[in-house]
């Protein structure tokens, strides 16, 4: 049996993962509203080979932790009760339904793009940019107000 | 299917002098788990019901009813 102590560990790590989860997703959002900076998604311009690889590895960078808190629901470095307990029924459901609506937001920014790419020919990287990034921001910004509402009264 | 599950987990842990960090404690879920059983938020697995159940010495109808077919 957990302790009293443990289940309210868990649940403070819960709540501070909703707020980071959040601020991430709000980062792949703006960062992909600042892609429109350039017409119709157009290529970034670089100084030089050491911005276009500092840019690009930045993205990388959170595109994989993205990718891995969703995958595994984050907290790696705590106990495993208290990541237990941070990822019991409630929240695998809500990851679910974050990542559903992650597919669909990718899906239909897909589609958005092929119907642009229509009238204009878009760079490779920027429409690789707000595909991932819009759908990974979307289950991430899904999962964290999800999991805020369900501790409503809690 | 019934998207919904009337229950009587509060009245039932506020019977038995339990918090709600103290019923996640003894059925080993988190405290958001018991907040949204009790809020009609989330539908409890059969196990978990079964946990509940238990752990409050009633049972499992006892604490979850199908709403009454005038409300479904």
């Amino acid at each position: 049996m957990s302790s009293s102590h443990t289940v309210e560990t868990a649940h403070k790590y819960s709540r501070k993962r909703a707020i980071l989860w959040a601020l991430l997703g709000v980062t792949l959002w703006v960062q992909v509203a600042l892609k429109f900076r350039h017409p119709w998604v157009g290529a970034e311009v670089y100084s030089d080979r050491l911005e276009f690889w500092s840019v690009r590895l930045t993205w990388l960078v959170e595109i994989g932790l993205a990718l891995l808190v969703l995958a595994t629901g984050g907290g790696l470095l705590l106990a495993r009760r208290v990541r237990a307990l941070m990822n019991s029924e409630v929240t695998s459901r809500n990851r679910a339904q974050a990542l559903i609506v992650g597919f669909w937001i990718a899906a239909l920014a897909g589609l958005a793009l092929s119907v642009v790419d229509a009238f204009r020919a878009l760079a490779a990287d920027g429409a690789i940019a707000v595909l991932v990034s819009s759908s990974l921001g979307g289950a991430l910004l899904t999962f964290a107000w999800l999991e805020i509402r369900a501790d409503r009264d809690a | 299917m019934h998207e919904r599950l009337d229950n009587r987990l509060r009245e039932e842990r506020v019977r038995k002098g339990l918090t709600q960090a103290e019923l996640a404690a003894m059925t080993e879920v988190s405290r958001k788990t018991i907040n949204t059983v009790e809020n009609g938020v989330f539908v409890p697995s059969t196990v978990l019901a079964l946990r509940l159940a238990r752990a409050l010495d009633v049972t499992v109808e006892a604490l979850f009813q199908l709403p009454s077919l005038d409300r479904v």
